[in-house]
């Protein structure tokens, strides 16, 4: 009899706490519904339909017409070579640079709180001016440097990639650096002092030691690095806008053209609104799977440690 | 939980009644109750950032004396118009007027347009939108474009700019004028940036020399067969010489690397002979010190064929939204804009060529008063309008790497003659 009563007081109050809980949530997840899960479903939709984006023109259900023309689409296709091969090259880039970046500022070096804040500086410049003022170094600055010839590094195609990579790297590596900073931070003192004295160089300290101790911040940090290389807009599109031209199976098209400035430009250039929301879902498909693998690798590691 | 489903079923229905309410007023006002509720704002939604202002002071000064608030709205730069418009329509709010830059619009909005054919400036003008026997835009006002030139630089060297009407006599130009570029401190002959986000100039306005050079102003052949999928081949491989002669007399940096800003300051700055360029070039030239004579050159894509004509027309046109609640004040707004005051304002206030046989105002500065005076003595114009026929995006994506292409050296004559071909063949599609 007691021990019933007692598990029903339990359940009584076990109710009424997440009563409590999700009314302390419901305004976030009123608002996340609103403006992402209906959105979202929303767009799924027009991706099977002629949708133009105007009220007044009727909608047809058109099937998977869309998702056909966009895998069918050479220019879609590079783009998601091109962003593949500048996701990848960005991804190992920012994540070496900036925890170089965080040794070297957790170091004994110094000044190192200014230089600190002078890594995460451009972090906090929006993209789009970023991406205005670096066009503008490779264009007239970095051209008139006396031992430079040739011409900027945004006028081919390949190297314009490089670009786009040396300014993602200078924009976003200073922020990852934070992370991996406060991560260092925690790494207890002691273990690296004994591993020393057991006889570790300096790599092995590294391998061994320091990094098996911040796995779970790298989940993060790879994370952030990987789907935010994938998903590279702004500073494409005010350092590049796509270009310049390349020749691709016998036609030109836009040679940085990333896969999300694609779909942009398919929506509100081409006038195209359903493929570009086709566009979209096979991204965001192709996305969630990508960070599910890494995901899924990182913390089997973050467990084994 | 039984509370939270409550919460959430009272909160979807109040968002649903939000939705619905803007739907049934929107109507309400649309329909049968016009004018009369609203007595509101009026709102203006346009394209132009030099326009804002002098827009906005005359709508203030004109809302007073009819009782209207007038509110100009401008998307301009980055902003994308079409994105505004479409999140404007499906809130609910759409413009009383808005602008169009020609069939795309119309297509686009074609449902909301408002016939304005009894509007008493219809008969004051040349450049009014028709479509389907249906005048539906009014004028902003008249653009145009060629080859700009300087004209000290051509006196210089003994180049009279009337007799550029041919590729020949072009290549004889540039070659006298290239032979004395460092005397004349010149960077290079022509100005013409190819890069991507200035695909517009080629894309757009070097296409429309060649469908529409040596034809009369509303022949369509050329762009017929273009959107047929179908390429005059003999017009093209002149056309093709036109382009390599352009790029060839631009320097690499210009043409692959540079923007339009770029370029205009340059020309202003006297570092170029030529810039391909329009009317709307004018305050950058000016603010780089050109304070010299130019001039516009007709474009000379069809060889030995003389070609005299500049292209010159409007861009864009006020349109009226036919559900609006402002209906009749609308109208009348934009007939007064149509009116003397209203034009001057566009001549001298923004330098631009008035679109309206009444106004006698002309722009003083040196590119638009050259166009001014071009029409004025009755000069050749070439459609403004055809290149504009084709699919959205067109011309920037499919039109534009090619003259990247060709512009970087990548491909030859020969393959930019095929790629163009190959890029209008898929509009046969």
């Amino acid at each position: 009899m007691e021990k019933i009563r007692k598990k029903k007081s339990m359940k009584s109050m076990k109710r009424q706490e997440s009563i409590t809980y999700l009314l302390f949530m419901a305004p976030a997840v009123i608002a996340f519904a609103l403006v992402e899960i209906v959105p979202f479903f929303q767009g799924l939709y027009y991706s099977f339909t002629d949708w133009t984006g105007l009220p007044s023109n009727p909608i047809h259900w058109v099937g998977i017409q869309n998702y056909i023309d966009a895998f069918t689409d050479s220019r879609f296709q590079y783009s998601f070579l091109i962003t593949l091969i500048f996701a990848l090259a960005n991804f190992v880039l920012v994540n070496v640079v900036s925890f170089s970046l965080a040794m070297l500022v957790s170091s004994k070096l110094k000044g190192k709180n200014i230089y600190r804040a002078g890594f995460f500086v451009p972090n906090l410049i929006g993209g789009l001016v970023l991406g205005y003022i670096w066009q503008f170094i490779f264009n007239n600055v970095v051209v008139s440097l006396p031992f430079y010839n040739g011409l900027s590094l945004l006028a081919n195609p390949n190297t314009a990639l490089v670009g786009l990579i040396i300014v993602c790297n200078w924009q976003y590596a200073g922020y990852i650096m934070m992370i991996y900073f406060t991560a260092l931070q925690g790494v207890p003192k002691e273990l690296g002092e004994s591993a020393e004295l057991d006889g570790c160089n300096g790599w092995q300290k590294l391998w061994k030691v320091t990094i098996p101790n911040i796995m779970s911040t790298l989940t993060v940090t790879l994370f952030l690095t990987l789907s935010n290389s994938f998903k590279q807009y702004d500073v494409v599109l005010s350092l590049t806008n796509g270009g310049p031209s390349r020749m691709w199976q016998g036609a030109a098209i836009n040679g940085t053209e990333l896969v999300s400035l694609n779909i942009v430009k398919t929506a509100s250039t081409d006038n195209l609104m359903a493929l570009g929301q086709a566009k979209a879902v096979i991204f965001f498909v192709f996305l969630v799977v990508i960070t599910l693998i890494q995901t899924s690798i990182t913390r089997r590691k973050e467990i084994e440690s | 939980m039984k509370k939270l489903v409550k919460l959430l079923v009272a909160s979807l229905v109040c968002m649903s009644l939000v939705a619905c309410g803007s739907k049934t007023t929107d109507e309400g006002t649309t329909t049968d109750e016009g004018t009369t509720t609203t007595g509101g704002t009026l709102v203006v939604y346009q394209n132009k950032s030099e326009v804002t202002d002098p827009l906005q002071r005359f709508a203030d000064k004109w809302g007073e004396e009819n009782g209207v608030t007038v509110e100009v709205k401008t998307c301009t730069g980055t902003c994308d118009y079409g994105a505004g418009m479409k999140s404007d329509m499906a809130a609910g709010e759409t413009p009383d007027i808005f602008i169009i830059e020609g069939d795309t619009g119309y297509e686009l909005y074609k449902n909301i347009m408002e016939p304005l054919d009894d509007q008493s400036w219809v008969a004051d003008t040349d450049y009014a939108y028709e479509k389907d026997g249906h005048v539906y835009g009014m004028p902003v006002a008249v653009e145009g474009y060629g080859l700009a030139y300087n004209k000290d630089i051509l006196d210089a060297v003994g180049v009279d700019p009337t007799t550029l009407t041919t590729l020949s006599a072009y290549k004889d130009a540039f070659e006298k004028i290239d032979a004395k570029k460092d005397e004349l401190g010149l960077t290079a002959v022509v100005a013409l940036p190819t890069a991507d986000g200035m695909y517009w100039i080629m894309g757009n306005h070097d296409f429309a020399a060649y469908l529409s050079s040596g034809l009369d102003y509303y022949d369509t052949t050329v762009i017929d067969m273009t959107l047929k999928g179908e390429v005059d081949a003999d017009r093209l491989a002149t056309y093709a010489d036109w382009v390599e002669l352009l790029y060839q007399y631009t320097d690499e940096k210009m043409l692959i690397s540079s923007t339009n800003d770029d370029q205009m300051y340059q020309f202003g700055a006297g570092k170029y002979a030529f810039m391909h360029q329009g009317t709307w070039a004018e305050q950058p030239v000016a603010e780089a010190g050109g304070e010299f004579a130019m001039g516009f050159a007709p474009y000379a894509p069809l060889g030995d064929v003389e070609t005299n004509g500049l292209f010159a027309g409007a861009p864009s046109w006020y349109c009226v939204n036919k559900d609006s609640a402002n209906l009749d004040v609308a109208k009348k707004f934009l007939v007064d804009l149509a009116g003397e005051e209203g034009q001057k304002m566009y001549v001298e206030e923004i330098n631009l060529i008035s679109a309206f046989k009444t106004c006698k105002t002309k722009p003083t500065t040196p590119l638009a008063g050259a166009l001014s005076d071009w029409i004025e003595a009755g000069g050749t114009a070439y459609s403004f309008t055809n290149q504009y026929k084709t699919p959205d995006g067109f011309n920037m994506n499919q039109l534009g790497p090619i003259y990247n292409q060709f512009a970087s050296g990548s491909i030859d004559k020969q393959q930019f003659i095929d790629l163009f071909t190959a890029a209008i063949a898929t509009l046969g599609k």
